[in-house]
């Protein structure tokens, strides 16, 4: 009897002891991740529209496009909640762009051209230097000094912050790089896909290559004019077949959403549930008002306030209780964002080709374009106006049949955008100039109207020219005075303490809202 | 006899004794007593019926019969050839057997680590659905957080404190043996979400037969890195073998109906209703007429004749509201909440005999919640048994099957779904009960405002919250006597579920005005193998040896399926394909499997010091291949003076010390080592563009498992004759090595990475002390029970870089470690201050300041008192519980003083308000603050949530937790029972002590770390209640 028991036991256990250790083999494959592809399933097409996506997510997303850019630059006005119009902002606004600019779409786009370097794609390869290019340039606008150089790297969780200086400097290299790259040929068997910006049409990534390339010199124009002249005379008038640039709406660096969440418009999914932006009341003085002969645009930009039956803009920079009771009624009787940018299908826009058109315009008067003159610049200046007018499509025809005519005054047919723009253009109570201090105005002012909604850009642009001439809001914060950059995310001064004192020493001033960047030489507040 | 007699004196070499041993109380059976020939090695042990047959060596004389539980029994054997014997109870029987790791019983007197022990019918007696909640108070060193007042929801419980900054810091439960899943099925957070309740809470009370918390390290060494933060050991009634022949068979049936009313709600103010600056008139109630958007109670006096406009004001015949009387509605939150009712049915047939014994245990569980069309039903049915076909040979069965599901379980949180939002905010004139019918009868929608809110009943009876789950729990064991000491099994069990949640959302909802619908399947299925042997002897008569030697395989897998329409094409069908917009779904898979051999041995001197060494090793797949494998070690050593030098004292009647010391770890979760993609949402223009995107944590191929390594000491003492009892431990775990996921500086293209680093130390008291003060001989008995413990949590270290780690978020408040404080530290903006540190005023409010800590949640030490009466058939009970200190930061107070709706808003409200602190006289000087402002401009400013300082509160409570009165009969009208108890009992019954106002300072919204945040709670309930029990 004590036999068996004892063979019974071993038997048992030396069941027990194989199970175990066949067991103990298939460790590895337990642990494998099945729901999330590995880096050897690396799709160069997928990250890619994840990038452009996610980038245009996050320029419009509400509190830092809408918010900040479009309260900031006074395109738009809060009537509820007002603090960000007020220069109130949320810190975790601003950590949440840093962390998605930098780990979502940045490095996306690191990763993306790290891959395409890897395979030889160059084509991905250029694509991934213009959309990580204009990240850098944007938070470097935002910021000042940035981590660019050590950035991305993931080992190197605390990386050092570069001038604004170098960054521009080198992402206007690596532009010029995508340019070569991208008119070069493909890599073996490349052909790109997951462009829901460009469709894989290569010639128009080129084209937002040069243009934003354009924007960012004459950004940095005044610290170093020769560099500037040299670059944009070689780019638009040595040899302007390199160095193709937007030619047409058709060219716009847009994301056009869809009309559905997720892939709606972020202004779009934010009023289904809310309705706190009003068009400011500078937009629509500067443009309606105030103009003896107005502005057609007005009409796209802002829905006729329903109480009062007119545009009516709301100020910036109010109490909410203010705000609420302003005209009596803030919510009713001010002009809501006009239904072309707030619906699901609404353009995200990184780039137009007006905007490009003033930037030539204002390139070439300031001198920054040899072989190019005053004319060149009114042909530009005009075109922008003509550019931002056809931006809208049709939609805008119909608003303007809709708004400027009835059943007894119906619109002529056949009248185009370009009868409109020239209607305008003709009538203008501010038209160009050969006065070269108010044409600069002229351009300054036209592009931030044709930059409506893309707040960031336009408010970015304010710091640079001071143009149009907007002034705090009764109620607003920060002394009184609009903000001249970001402050740095409370998440950097805590997780990378030591570059962020370093940088803030990069930055020549105070980590405050009112510090100026490297470009930035203009007094405007 | 006479021959008898001369044939053992003509065999004087050794004489065979037979006998029965018996058991004094019930005259039963004992089978398994050791028998044994004083001061030789000889011994036998006791059939199934008690009977044993033991040849005596020639020169011995007395047999020692022992049994655990039961009084050792010395028997001089003189001439005779029969010895029977009948045992007492031993004196330590109270405390006598306990289960200990692995399943094993263990005398307690022998083990070297705290365990505290709680009897199944002190779960059942005042019942709480949730058998982590009937915890509360009664072991000392564990901390119940219940977490709702919603139905079904999850309580939180941490014994000696959090030790990880990573994973659940909650222990492992353990049913027969078998671990059991006990995470959250779908847990809300401050921002939304419906609590859906924890695993535990499956386990049915009804067939516990007891409960036994393994508190420390030390204790659950055994079972590994699963058992960090401690055991709940749960042994199920799922029968033994009878110790008589014959069969045996027994009914049990019981009822159990709770009343549930809130146990504490806002004190609000009645003086003035809805508005802003003192003016109201409805039109539309968003924004249209004068301040009718604003859902805040600064509107116009009430109760003094005013007539305005109201939301449920008759039209005139423009089709304008007409003036109404403004009158104050104060019990309007009181009565939109209902009478919850909780019935708990139970039935259960025991039969057996001595060579089998079946259970067959079936509970009904309905609740209906305090808010409206809230619901949570559960039916339990199990079956145990257990059989010893041949002999020697045992096989246990147990499987319970629970069906848990509910109509609705409310949403919590700061979120438009959690109807407690509004009452916070909302107009103090506006009697909810009134808005039942929330749709017009022209199919509009019926509210008080049409800016912010919904109508509450909407919210309740249209967007609903459902869970299905069914689950099978169970095991099966095999045991063998191979040898005389020594027994193998083998035992497998399992713990699978479905769980279904369900959320939607109608058309018209506020916040999603095409509504939504979702729905998670989670499939879970845990398989655990036991190999154990187990092995006792005894050397001499002196020395004991206890053995166990086995390992362990475990796999887990969980998988879940999602579906989402986040907008809805035909109002009022709820189901995935009816989305407006792309279907979102996902699916997950997570695998996980853990081997483990163990061993232990217990050294036992003259059953009065022992000394127990065990050691484990894991390897867990989630780790990389060369760190998977780690041991856990632990020692202990125990002495009972009082037996060790034969102490014979009525005053101290037992003594006992013990030390030990112990490591165990915790791995942690699947697919943490290497980097991968994430799908990003799909770009769906025509064709569906998938995107793949950069996960934000950088993972990492080198990590270990975390490392707790704990050291305990105690003393149990017991004095005059047992009357009174006395047991404390002090411990000190330390946690190193902590599996951390750090934020990182963006710009590395991460947010966060993961590392082991950091240290978590914990160390405290506890304290049990029970007592009789009075004991009569007509039946009167007194005995108290006082628990105590005080634990002191420390975040040492965490790593070069960085200063904290955030657990949550809450707007601009932070829960965060940091080094030098407890875990657990509440990180906001305090008011700005003069170096004085008086408050600084610009244009009369206060001023917002810099972040610094305000506070912690854990708190200064907890405790319990019991108190127990009995008196004939009658007993009567009362559980006072204590939480001393810990902070919380209060979102009631804030918007409930932002919004004008409590009481404290009445200060200044027509005098207005002059802040106490000082303001810059504008050189830069501060001087004592004398701006007069409205209280609604001074509340908005100094309650919003930018400045959490002002909504934090110190957490102190004593609660009245539980009171029983019992009555037990054994007879009624001649016809006999085994008992008929019947108790009136309630639970949660009074807040007697707080220091915050208007909530329950017991607030959680999940089991998460982030603790200490109050955030639109659900009221608790206050539950009363009758028990009755009939066992035939």
């Amino acid at each position: 009897m004590k036999k068996i028991g004892i063979v019974g036991l071993a038997v048992i256990f030396a069941a027990f002891l194989m199970i175990f250790n066949s067991c103990k083999k298939d460790f590895e494959e337990i642990n494998t991740d099945l729901n999330n592809p590995g880096l050897d399933k690396a799709a160069p097409d997928m990250l890619l529209t994840n990038i452009i996506e996610s980038l245009s997510d996050r320029v419009h997303e509400i509190f830092l496009g809408e918010e900040m850019g479009n309260c900031w630059a006074q395109h738009e006005a809060k009537v509820q909640y007002t603090d960000e119009d007020r220069y109130i902002y949320r810190m975790s606004v601003v950590n949440n762009s840093w962390s998605s600019f930098y780990a979502v779409s940045g490095m996306d786009a690191h990763t993306l051209y790290n891959y395409a370097h890897d395979k030889n794609l160059y084509h991905y390869k250029g694509i991934s230097l213009i959309l990580k290019g204009y990240i850098a340039s944007l938070m470097t606008d935002l910021w000042g000094p940035i981590p660019y150089s050590e950035a991305w790297t993931g080992e190197n969780t605390l990386p050092k912050y570069d001038t604004q200086e170098s960054i521009y400097r080198d992402v206007i290299a690596k532009l010029e790089e995508a340019n070569t790259l991208l008119k070069g040929p493909a890599g073996p068997d490349e052909e790109i896909a997951g462009d829901i910006m460009y469709n894989g049409d290569l010639e128009r990534w080129q084209k937002f290559a040069n243009s934003l390339k354009l924007r960012l010199l004459l950004r940095m124009a005044e610290k170093d004019v020769a560099f500037v002249t040299a670059e944009m005379t070689k780019m638009l008038v040595t040899s302007p077949t390199d160095y193709p640039i937007f030619t047409s709406n058709f060219d716009n660096a847009q994301l056009n959403y869809l009309g559905s969440s997720p892939n709606n418009h972020p202004i779009n999914e934010n009023r289904k549930t809310r309705d706190d932006h009003r068009v400011s009341k500078k937009l629509v003085d500067t443009i309606y008002k105030n103009a003896p002969y107005g502005d057609y645009r007005i009409a796209i930009f802002a829905d006729i306030a329903p109480g009062k039956g007119d545009f009516i803009g709301l100020p910036n920079g109010l109490t909410s209780s203010q705000a609420a009771s302003y005209n009596e009624n803030g919510i009713k009787n001010t002009s809501k964002i006009g239904s072309y940018f707030t619906k699901a299908t609404a353009p995200g826009m990184l780039m137009s080709y007006a905007e490009l058109q003033f930037i030539l315009a204002e390139s070439v008067l300031a001198g920054y374009v040899t072989g190019k003159g005053v004319t060149d610049a009114e042909a530009y200046y005009k075109e922008g106006i003509f550019g931002s007018y056809n931006q809208f499509g049709d939609e805008f025809l119909t608003i303007i049949a809709n708004t400027f005519f009835s059943a007894q005054n119906p619109m002529p047919a056949g009248l185009t955008l370009d009868d409109f723009a020239q209607d305008f253009y003709d009538n203008d109570a501010f038209p160009w100039s050969t006065d070269p201090v108010m044409a600069l105005k002229r351009i300054q002012i036209q592009r931030w109207v044709a930059s409506f909604d893309q707040g960031l850009q336009s408010w970015i642009e304010w710091r640079r020219t001071g143009q149009p001439e907007i002034k705090a809001g009764a109620a607003a914060a920060n002394g009184g005075k609009i903000p001249q950059r970001f402050a740095y995310p409370s998440d950097e001064s805590a997780r990378n303490e030591t570059n962020y004192k370093a940088a803030v020493t990069l930055l020549g001033g105070p980590d405050d809202l009112n510090t100026r960047v490297w470009w930035d030489v203009t007094e405007n507040n | 006899m006479g021959t008898f007699l001369l044939c053992s004196s003509m065999l004087l070499a050794q004489k065979t004794i037979t006998g029965k041993v018996t058991g004094t109380e019930d005259g039963s059976a004992l089978p398994g007593v050791t028998v044994a020939v004083k001061g030789t090695t000889t011994g036998t042990i006791t059939d199934l019926e008690g009977n044993y047959k033991i040849t005596v060596p020639a020169g011995s004389n007395t047999l020692v019969f022992t049994f655990v539980g039961m009084k050792t029994q010395e028997v001089e054997i003189g001439t005779k050839t029969s010895v029977d014997v009948a045992l007492e109870p031993s004196a330590t029987q109270l405390e006598g057997v306990v289960v200990t790791a692995l399943g094993i019983s263990r005398e307690k007197k022998s083990l070297g680590y705290a365990v505290q022990d709680v009897k199944g019918e002190e779960l059942t007696k005042a019942k709480e659905n949730n058998i982590v909640n009937s915890l509360s108070g009664k072991v000392s060193g564990i901390q119940v957080t219940n977490s709702s007042g919603g139905v079904g929801a999850s309580s939180r419980i941490v014994i000696r404190g959090a030790t990880s900054l990573n994973k659940s810091t909650e222990p492992l439960f353990v049913v027969d043996g078998v671990p059991v899943n006990n995470k959250e099925f779908g847990s809300g957070d401050g921002f939304g979400g419906a609590n859906r309740g924890n695993g535990a809470a499956d386990i049915n009370p009804d067939d516990i037969e007891s409960v036994t918390v393994l508190k420390g390290a030390n204790a659950a060494a055994m079972y590994g890195s699963q058992a960090g933060n401690g055991v709940i050991l749960i042994t199920t009634k799922s029968g033994s073998l009878s110790s008589k022949k014959g069969k045996s068979m027994g009914i049990e049936v019981g009822n159990s109906t709770m009343f549930e009313k809130p146990l504490r709600l806002p004190d609000y103010q009645d003086k003035f209703g809805q508005g802003a600056e003192g003016v109201f008139s409805y039109v539309d109630g968003a924004g249209g007429g004068i301040k009718d958007g604003v859902d805040e109670s600064w509107g116009p006096k009430l109760d003094v004749g005013l007539m305005i406009p109201q939301y449920n004001s008759p039209k005139d015949g423009a089709g304008n509201y007409t003036p109404t009387p403004w009158i104050s509605a104060p019990d309007n939150v009181k009565d939109f909440l209902e009478t919850g009712v909780t019935t708990t049915t139970n039935f259960a047939l025991q039969a057996g005999t001595n060579t089998a014994n079946f259970r067959l245990g079936y509970t009904n569980l309905y609740q209906k919640g305090m808010l409206p069309n809230t619901n949570y039903k559960k039916n339990t049915i199990n079956i145990g048994g257990v059989a010893s076909p041949v002999e020697k040979l045992t096989i246990n069965g147990n499987v319970s099957y629970v069906m848990a599901n509910s109509d609705n379980m409310p949403s919590g949180g700061y979120d438009a779904q959690n109807v407690m939002q509004q009452f916070i905010w909302a107009a103090r004139q506006v009697y909810y009960p009134d808005l039942k019918n929330y749709t017009n009868p022209d199919g509009s929608k019926y509210n008080w405002n049409y800016n912010f809110h919904n109508n509450p009943y909407f919210t309740l009876y249209e967007n609903l919250n459902t869970i299905d789950r069914d689950r099978i729990t169970g095991s099966t064991k095999i045991s063998y006597q191979v040898l005389k000491n020594l027994n193998v099994f083998l035992r497998t069990g399992m713990d699978a579920y479905n769980n279904l949640n369900t959320a939607r959302a109608a058309w018209g909802d506020m916040d999603n005005p095409y509504g939504y619908y979702n729905e998670q399947l989670s499939t879970f299925k845990q398989i655990t193998n036991d190999f154990i042997a187990l092995y006792d002897t005894k050397f001499s008569e002196d020395f004991t040896l206890n053995a166990t030697f086995g390992g362990t395989r475990r796999n887990e897998t969980t998988h879940l399926t999602a579906g989402y329409a986040d907008e809805l094409a035909i109002k009022g069908l709820y189901t995935i394909a009816n989305s407006k917009i792309p279907i979102v779904s996902t699916s997950r898979i997570e695998r996980k499997a853990v081997n483990s051999l163990y061993a232990s041995a217990s050294l036992g001197y003259k059953s009065a010091l022992y000394f127990d060494v065990t050691f484990r090793n894991d390897w867990s797949s989630t780790l990389p291949a060369e760190n998977n494998s780690y041991p856990y070690p632990s020692f202990s050593l125990s002495s009972i003076f009082t037996d060790l030098l034969k102490m014979e004292s009525k005053t101290l009647t037992y003594a006992k010390a013990r030390i030990s010391w112990a490591q165990v770890g915790n791995d942690t979760d699947p697919y943490k080592l290497l980097p991968i993609f994430a799908f990003g949402s799909p770009w769906s223009g025509g064709e569906i563009s998938k995107t793949l995107t950069v996960p934000n944590t950088l993972p990492n191929s080198t990590l270990k498992p975390e490392k707790t390594t704990s050291i305990e000491g105690g003393i149990e003492l017991k004095f005059f004759m047992n009357r009174v009892s006395l047991d404390m431990a002090y411990y000190n775990n330390k946690t190193i090595d902590q599996l951390l996921t750090i934020p990182v500086s963006a710009a590395s293209g991460y947010l966060a990475k993961s590392i082991n680093a950091g240290r978590v130390d914990n160390d405290g008291i506890e304290i049990t002390l029970g007592a009789t003060p009075f004991e009569s001989a007509n039946g009167f008995n007194w005995t108290i029970n006082f628990n105590f413990a005080k634990n002191n949590n420390e975040v040492v270290e965490l790593t070069d870089g960085v200063e904290q780690i955030d657990l949550g978020t809450y707007w601009d408040l932070k829960v965060i470690a940091k080094p030098g404080e407890p875990m657990g530290v509440l990180w906001g903006a305090d008011f700005a201050r003069d170096e004085n540190g008086n408050i600084i005023h610009e244009n009369g409010v206060p001023v917002q300041g810099d972040p610094t800590n305000l506070g912690n949640y854990q708190p200064d030490f907890t405790g319990g008192i019991n108190n127990e009466f009995s008196f004939k058939k009658i007993t009567a009970s009362f559980l006072v519980d204590v939480h001393k200190g810990g902070s919380i930061y209060c979102m009631t107070n804030s918007w409930g003083r932002y919004a004008g709706a409590l009481e404290e808003s009445l200060i200044g409200r027509e005098g207005g308000i002059v802040g106490v602190g000082v303001k810059d006289d504008g050189t830069g000087k501060y001087v004592t603050n004398d701006v007069v402002v409205t209280a609604e401009e001074y509340n908005h400013a100094a309650f919003a949530n930018n400045i959490p300082a002002g909504s934090i509160f110190d957490a102190t409570y004593i609660k009245l937790r539980e009171v029983k009165v019992g009555y037990t009969i054994k007879k009624i009208a001649g016809f006999s029972f085994k008992g008929l108890d019947i108790a009136l009992v309630g639970r949660n019954l009074a807040l007697l002590f707080s220091k915050i106002p208007h909530v329950d300072p017991e607030t959680s919204f999940n089991s998460s770390l982030t603790q200490g945040i109050e955030f639109g709670q659900i009221p608790s309930a206050r539950s009363f209640g009758f028990n009755v029990s009939v066992k035939l």
